[in-house]
């Protein structure tokens, strides 16, 4: 998706990147095209949703599960996160 | 003296990258590089610099290098210029050229310190949405005055005024003018905080074209007739007024120009209430 990270390149890279900065600031002012737009406020308005995860209590054993449409995962009753974490919760009495 | 800069944990070298593309492309940025640039800005909000000083966090820094410096009189040159596009690029373009020498000769971006770079480029993002913003804004509200809607609006010259959590007040609903990029920035996830937004955006030919979202309340008050439309085909139904939605939020996108139109028509026909 992106090049190299902004403390990796050098000074004439960067004074470069000023430049360009400045040479598409005058032509290009911050409107989106509206497919991105949309795109980009559906994604943070699905980021900002609560992640809801049930947990069943009414079984011999607690079971995790999460709805269908949800970026979570759940193996074994351990939720797994979009970036490959591990979520587990232990229940204590 | 090496200077340190204090990250947020979760920024991540993605969003490293993320900063530097801005710089460098912004402008062709697709879905998701934005995304993840949106929110690397937001965490900068986060970050500090430690100097011999102290310590100062980037939107310290911003104040006192950017706004306080430049912000009243680059205003005050729009609501004074015929030409607000033109006057305000020009203007725009030499603040931000000033930027990283005036952080150089402050001592907070000395050579060979790559990571004082992430200081520069937010203080860049923040003044290119500033200037931009308030240009389009400025714009809008001029138009809107030329065209004989009333309305009321913040008072741009006053700094307290510009940080009011809407721009103006039409048909007793409030609104805010924005370009699309910072209606993200500013309305992130959060279902709409206003009644309406005037936007522009860019159609596939790069043709820009200006819209009001708003919330169905005051479509209701103005008209009631929309299409409902899948966001993809959003495009391909304007200037016909569609009704989308986005995850959750169900909202009226109308034409500019229809809009003023149909509330001329009310406000001429109405005495105005209140809808807030």
């Amino acid at each position: 998706m992106f090049e190299e990270a902004i403390d990796k390149i050098p000074d004439r890279d960067w004074e470069e990147a000023i430049a360009a900065h400045l040479a598409w600031g005058e032509t290009w002012h911050g409107d989106l095209p509206a497919d991105v737009f949309f795109g980009v406020w559906a994604s943070l308005v699905g980021q900002a949703k609560p992640l809801v995860i049930t947990v069943q209590l009414d079984t011999p054993e607690p079971v995790v599960t999460v709805p269908p449409d949800s970026p979570l995962t759940v193996e074994d009753n351990r939720i797994v996160l979009d970036d490959g974490r591990e979520l587990v919760i232990q229940f204590a009495s | 003296m090496v200077l340190r800069i204090l990250l947020p944990a979760e920024f991540q070298d993605v969003h490293r990258q993320a900063v530097l593309a801005w710089v460098r492309r912004g402008h062709e940025f697709n879905h998701e590089e934005w995304q993840v640039a949106i929110r690397a800005f937001d965490l900068l909000k986060e970050a500090s610099v430690v100097t011999r000083q102290g310590i100062l966090p980037f939107p310290v820094v911003y104040h006192r290098h950017v706004d306080e410096p430049y912000a009243d009189s680059f205003i005050q040159t729009l609501l004074d210029t015929p030409e607000i596009e033109s006057v305000g690029v020009q203007t725009w373009a030499e603040v931000a050229s000033k930027i990283f020498i005036e952080l150089r000769q402050a001592g907070l971006v000395p050579p060979h310190q790559p990571a004082t770079r992430l200081l520069v480029a937010y203080c860049l993002y923040w003044w290119y949405a500033f200037a931009y913003g308030y240009i389009f804004e400025v714009q809008v509200l001029r138009d809107l005055a030329q065209s004989g809607i009333q309305f009321t609006a913040h008072d741009l010259t006053s700094r307290q005024e510009r940080v009011s959590p809407w721009d103006l007040e039409v048909l007793g609903f409030r609104g805010d003018v924005k370009r699309s990029l910072f209606f993200l920035q500013t309305v992130r996830g959060q279902h709409l905080p206003h009644a309406f937004y005037i936007l522009r955006l860019t159609q596939k030919n790069r043709s820009r074209t200006l819209v009001v979202m708003m919330r169905q309340a005051m479509w209701d008050v103005i008209d009631g007739e929309t299409i409902l439309t899948a966001v993809s085909d959003l495009v391909n139904v304007l200037p016909d007024t569609a009704r989308v939605r986005v995850a959750d939020v169900e909202v009226v996108v109308a034409d500019y120009t229809l809009w003023k139109r149909l509330v001329l028509q009310h406000q001429s026909e109405h005495v105005e209430g209140t809808h807030v």
